[in-house]
């Protein structure tokens, strides 16, 4: 369901009066002159928190985290749902449908039994040598050990017992100690304290707002900055209290920033921002685009991830380049689309960063085949939906739905209508489509040089190409200039975010978060416009840590 | 067919094979050195598709005059010869060859053009020209060309043919000829020089000696590029080239007696002529050659 | 009286291994006279019910017949399913009344959950999943979601956010089907002892979901219930391992479906792939292994490339001109992979009847006109009649009634209890007067 309709959430049970927060003073930087700090405490009404089931991507993270980097996770899983483009929203939202259930269960014996099956991986999670078929003081070192690893916390008494005389029973009627513990594991890998995240809060004191239990605090900031659960460093951290102090919390999330994992969490917001998961479904027809082929999605998609990658994480600069950069990553198939030379120098992957020459006709994301080609039609290029992908997705403007009844033809291309502006005059004509298609079109123009899967073409039917336009009122000529006017745009960082903002939190930003949305954003700014620190900023704000909503 | 346009008849027919009579500051004008000074632009291009030249209407064929004259049956130079006729209508087209093209299918059974097409796209047959020291891509009186074969798997697109934009590298230890060049008009034109012209298909690997030869290249606004190179080709080599396709044994006899039939170049002291002309058509697109 | 014979009580001592499927011959408490009576319940069929769906809407034009009753003449669209005519009631000129706010989107959420959309989700289970509240207890799976065009998009909703994401790969299909957990009647299992242990497993995550829902607000208790309701039903699931399998003559375990169906020129093969499906889907309705289906043929606002086709399903809808013959093309297409459908249900003999007939097939799409999103005159096709209980083999010309009313209709024929089916400017209490039998 792809409705663009801003979701908006009502305040929780409790009425809250509008309650100050402070944060932790903002780790010196050198701003650009003239660009203000933000101000320290705005005001913050958020809803309740919500039970998030993990998504693919967490769950064979925590697998290979867990309990083992070779254990293979091979079998059908339930598929993220999102929710108005979000997989994080939607993960909120969504529960299991019963073949789901039925998946998880199948992977969950499949791993037990990749794990505790095979001498060496086994020797990770049991340290103990059982004594009989049943030996409870081993099952229960077992148990505790890894269920606080899977359910990201300490298992209570009662639900400890309740796995090991599972897993003894079990034992009993396979007669291996062994194969006893696989049901234990299989059970906590299929319940909902592992596959869905709770997020509980600790009563409020006195007038102070509540906040998240140590725990689910900890998980917070891993599925955040890691799309990952909680490692036991972490866990560590909750259990002494530490991570409730703010020292504490800075320390841990400085040291998760300076872990190659905060990379999954960049890449998983990336895909979700961009809709970049929509890759896999493109279709193009072959007998249009002669160079598309079945690989090129996927190498689109890691073209796309390893640039923000290399800007957010690696250069750690301005991350507004992301739009501006020559630099890109590419393997062999991509630099023949591209029309560059192929790098020399490459990752085990096939990709190597190559910088497109000053001559080159591409900037930034808006040359890349991902947003190219997603945002077109199989058999030739959309203005309209690159215009509403730029203004949805990097300028955060709202589109409406089109009109039910309205006649959308768009005339073939002629002798007299031969390039998409001119077939789309329509559009710009008409006053029930004017009012926005002017907001659209004309902003995918400016990139009708690329075609449907992104090479670069002269013309258009054998027309010349007209580029030009303006961004609300900022004029370019061709997509160098569209590029840089985005850049300069106050709505990019801004939207960026909000954005961020929505895959921290896994919801739709009410009316009471602008402030805080607002307070970033000028800390990004502030900041140099460096996306790791705004991630930091974020995990240590303490709108993160408020679980406003009274759940007990 | 190959796709032999206009122009190119245009070119042919202005430009000479050696020096001409033009004023002295036209850059044209003046006889192209040994190399050309480069620079760091460079255009490359694979072939995708390689065009044996058949004579669709008997006596007319894309082609060049390798030895500036029209032969007619009573020419002794060229072992009385006749010469064709381009399909736009010029005389003295050397191309013997395309009466060898016929017999060579019907001995292979067909299969030549396929083979060759087919060598051609899994990587086997893989020739690269590239034009360096290239100023300006319509106009540059002097650059070098550069012939070589490349090396690796090519994507190979729905069209059946070698995807552009795509980086290959030279294949080490093969000849790689350079020749000054001239571009006009978009036209790339190059010799008389010797180029060795490397032949992989059916198995088979040959380099086919080309003497006396030309070299023309279109390149087109889209960036792909349509070309002839032509030459003279020593029968005695044709004919080991021919015993290493797969050839039935009384057909071989065939095809030998009509190699040494079709020689019209490089007389011998009897009179006798050891080569026969070529000419083959070819299309190509945008590649990166490392060296 | 249903007979059940545990093979625990025979077989017992039998420990270890995968279980194992010994073929018997059938017990004569199965079989009734005829040989071919179903043993569940007595000697009637039961009732299937299923949801045919593919997006981008038809040509009105070329869709609505013009006589009413029994003699009226197919129309082009409607051609590809002439062989099924006297199994078929097209039902033209209802309307979606909810609001039709989201293009392609208003129309089917207003049909099958009888509501608007709310928050870019549903606010109701969808007309599939009422039933499957009532009919899937019956059944190894509670009701089966499948699809043509990949995605993991479905209108099928258990409720709000609350999608059923359906299986596109015939191959996995088949897995989930007719792999381990099937059981062919007359075969007889060797007691497994796991089987036992998971059902514990299961039990235990019942127990947590239970506990962690009472923790929980409103809005995610209803999540967890969701969850536990799926696992009570794989529990149910389980324990038919242990029972035997019901006896209907007609079953069959299929053929293995291709592993993979790759594209053709670029293409996904829908043709093909639905046919695939459709055989698996009629031996899994004749095994009794589920009685509520929903097949996402084809999305809704879908770009599917269709042979021959210059250009995407939704993008032709749009662009092309005038009486768009290759609009036209591909909805015949779908029809006739529709008719291939409901063919293969027909094939499967059941008693005196068949499987179609002892079904209601819902066919719909998201709207009426591609080109403009009208959700008036919506193209609704039955096939089946439930074993008698809605009319069929006609054209029911039902000008501006509220489309609920099909559904209610439908809910009724399957023996729901449905006092209404809607809400708002959707809510009907009434039934289509013409369905009646």
């Amino acid at each position: 369901m792809h409705a663009t309709s801003k979701l908006r959430w009502s305040p929780a049970l409790a009425a809250l009066l509008a309650v100050a927060c402070s944060d932790p003073a903002p780790p010196t930087v050198t701003p650009d002159a003239g660009v203000t700090p933000p101000p320290a405490t705005v005001t913050f009404n958020a809803p309740a928190p919500v039970l998030r089931r993990l998504t693919q991507a967490q769950y064979v993270h925590a697998v290979h985290d867990l309990l083992g980097e070779d254990l293979l996770v091979s079998r059908p899983m339930e598929p993220d749902v999102p929710l108005n483009g979000s997989i994080s929203v939607g993960a909120a939202s969504t529960s299991l449908s019963p073949r789901g259930v039925e998946q998880y269960e199948a992977l969950a014996y499949d791993l037990a039994e990749q794990l505790l099956r095979n001498d060496a991986r086994r020797a990770r999670v049991l340290t103990c040598t059982p004594t009989a078929t049943v030996d409870a003081t081993c099952a229960e070192s077992f148990v505790r050990a890894t269920g606080r690893r899977l359910w990201r916390r300490p298992l209570t008494a009662a639900e400890t017992a309740a796995l090991v005389t599972l897993a003894g029973n079990a034992a009993t009627t396979l007669n291996d100690f062994h194969r006893g513990l696989e049901f234990a594991l299989s059970a906590m890998l299929q319940s909902p304290h592992f596959l869905f995240r709770t997020e509980l809060a600790e009563p409020a004191v006195g007038a102070e707002p509540a906040r998240f239990s140590l725990y689910s605090l900890a998980g917070r900031l891993a599925f955040f900055l890691w799309n990952s659960p909680p490692d036991d460093a972490l866990l560590a951290a909750a259990e002494d209290g530490s991570l409730g102090t703010d020292d504490g919390l800075r320390a841990q999330v400085a040291r998760m920033s300076a872990s190659p994992r905060l990379a999954r969490g960049l890449r998983a917001f990336v895909t979700e921002w961009l809709g970049l998961q929509r890759l896999d479904a493109v279709s193009k027809d072959p007998m249009v685009f002669t160079s598309f082929s079945s690989d090129v999605p996927a190498a689109a998609r890691e073209e796309t991830l390893s640039l923000a990658e290399h800007l957010a994480l690696s250069r750690d600069v301005d991350f507004r380049e992301f739009v501006t950069t020559r630099e890109t990553f590419v393997n062999r198939r991509l630099a023949s689309i591209y029309n560059v030379r192929a790098p020399s120098e490459l990752r085990p992957d096939g990709f190597g960063l190559v910088t497109l020459p000053e001559t080159s006709p591409r900037r930034g994301l808006l040359g890349h085949v991902s947003i190219l080609a997603l945002a077109a039609h199989p058999t030739s290029t959309s203005p309209t939906l690159r215009g509403k992908f730029i203004r949805e997705a990097l300028l955060c403007n709202e589109i409406p739905m089109p009109p039910v009844s309205v006649n959308t033809a768009l005339p073939e291309p002629s002798p007299s209508l031969r390039t998409m502006r001119e077939r789309l005059q329509r559009h710009q004509a008409d006053p029930t489509c004017n009012s926005c298609h002017a907001l659209l079109d004309p902003i995918g123009l400016a990139l009708e040089h690329f075609n449907g899967i992104g090479t670069w073409r002269p013309n258009d039917q054998g027309a010349p190409i007209d580029a030009s336009g303006s961004l609300d009122r900022v004029t370019y000529r061709d997509a160098l200039g569209l590029s840089q006017a985005i850049h300069d745009a106050p709505a990019f960082p801004r939207c960026i975010t909000t954005r961020l903002y929505r895959f921290a939190y896994g919801r739709h930003e009410g009316d009471g978060e602008e402030a805080e949305i607002g307070r970033l954003s000028q800390d990004f700014a502030y900041g140099g416009y460096r996306l790791r620190r705004l991630m930091s900023s974020i995990a240590t704000s303490a709108a993160f840590r408020r679980a406003d909503g009274g759940t007990p | 067919m190959g796709p032999i346009r206009r122009s190119l008849v245009a070119a042919l027919v202005a430009v000479s094979a050696g020096c001409s009579d033009a004023p002295a500051d036209d850059p044209f004008a003046a006889p192209l050195p040994a190399q050309c000074p480069a620079t760091a632009r460079e255009q490359s291009l694979v072939i995708t598709r390689l065009v044996l030249l058949r004579q669709t209407t008997p006596g007319v064929s894309p082609g060049f005059d390798l030895d500036g004259r029209v032969s007619g049956a009573d020419d002794t130079l060229s072992c009385r010869r006749r010469d064709l006729t381009s399909p736009e209508g010029a005389a003295g087209i050397d191309n013997q060859f395309s009466l060898l093209v016929p017999a060579l299918d019907t001995a292979t059974s067909g299969a030549l053009d396929a083979a060759i097409q087919a060598a051609i796209n899994n990587g086997q047959l893989m020739v690269a020209m590239s034009v360096e020291g290239l100023d300006d891509r319509l106009n540059d009186p002097c650059v070098n060309l550069v012939f070589r074969r490349v090396q690796g798997m090519p994507f190979v697109g729905s069209d059946a043919r070698i995807d552009p934009g795509q980086t290959f590298d030279t294949l080490r230890d093969e000849p790689i000829s350079r020749v000054a060049a001239r571009v006009r008009d978009g036209v790339i034109e190059a010799g008389p020089f010797d180029l060795g012209l490397p032949i992989a298909v059916l198995d088979a690997r040959f380099v086919i000696p080309l003497k006396n030869a030309r070299v023309r290249i279109r390149w087109r606004s889209d960036d792909t590029f349509e070309g002839l190179i032509g030459g003279a080709i020593p029968a005695d080599h044709m004919i080991r080239v021919s015993e290493g396709l797969t050839i039935r044994g009384d057909l071989m006899s065939l095809v030998r007696r009509l190699i040494l039939s079709i020689t019209d170049m490089d007389p011998d002291a009897e009179g006798n002529c050891r080569s026969f002309s070529a000419a083959v058509a070819f299309d190509g697109r945008s590649a990166f050659v490392n060296p | 009286m249903k007979t059940r014979i545990h093979r625990r009580t025979l077989l017992k001592g039998l420990l270890g291994g995968a279980a194992i499927s010994i073929a018997l011959p059938p017990l004569e408490a199965f079989i009734n006279a005829n040989g071919t009576a179903y043993a569940g319940g007595g000697t009637s069929f039961p009732k299937r019910f299923g949801v045919f769906f593919w997006g981008n809407g038809v040509l009105p034009a070329r869709w609505d017949p013009t006589a009413e009753g029994a003699d009226y003449a197919l129309t082009p669209q409607l051609m590809p399913l002439a062989a099924l005519k006297s199994d078929l009631t097209v039902i033209s000129g209802t309307r979606v009344l909810t609001t039709n706010s989201s293009p392609h989107l208003s129309g089917p959420a207003g049909l099958f959950t009888g509501d608007a959309l709310r928050g870019g989700t549903v606010t109701r289970p969808s007309i599939d999943q009422v039933i499957a509240q009532e009919l899937g207890g019956e059944t190894r799976f509670r009701s089966l979601e499948i699809g043509v065009q990949r995605s993991n998009e479905s209108y099928s909703f258990a409720g709000p956010n609350q999608v059923n994401p359906p299986e596109t790969s015939p191959r996995a299909l088949f897995n989930r089907l007719f792999g381990e957990g099937f059981r062919m009647p007359g075969e007889m299992t060797v007691a497994d002892p796991r089987v036992g242990l998971r059902r514990s497993v299961l039990d235990a995550v019942g127990g947590q979901a239970t506990d962690l829902r009472n923790r929980l607000g409103a809005a995610d208790r209803v999540r967890l219930e969701q969850h536990l309701e799926g696992v009570r039903g794989l529990e149910r699931q389980i324990a038919r391992l242990e029972e035997n399998p019901p006896n209907l003559a007609a079953c069959r375990r299929p053929e293995m479906p291709a592993e993979e169906f790759p594209d053709v020129d670029g293409r996904r093969p829908m043709s093909a792939i639905s046919r695939a499906m459709s055989d698996l889907m009629a031996m899994a309705l004749a095994c009794d292994q589920t009685r509520v289906f929903f097949n996402m043929y084809s999305q809704s606002v879908n770009n599917t490339l269709f042979p021959g086709a210059p250009a995407g399903h939704h993008q032709l809808t749009h662009d092309e001109p005038g009486e768009q013959p290759m609009v036209d093309a591909i909805v015949r297409l779908i029809m006739g992979d529709l008719a291939y459908f409901l063919t293969a249900l027909r094939n499967v003999q059941e008693g005196d009847g068949n499987l179609l007939q002892h079904s209601i097939v819902l066919a719909t799409t998201d709207c009426s006109y591609g080109k403009s999103h009208s959700i008036d005159d919506y193209p609704v096709l039955l096939a089946g009649t439930g074993g008698g209980s809605i009319a069929t083999g006609r054209h029911i010309a039902a000008r501006g009634e509220n489309s609920s009313k099909v559904m209610l209709s439908v809910l009724r024929a399957m023996g729901v209890r449905a006092p209404e089916f809607g809400v708002g400017a959707g809510r009907t209490t009434d039934g289509l007067a013409a369905l009646a039998p």
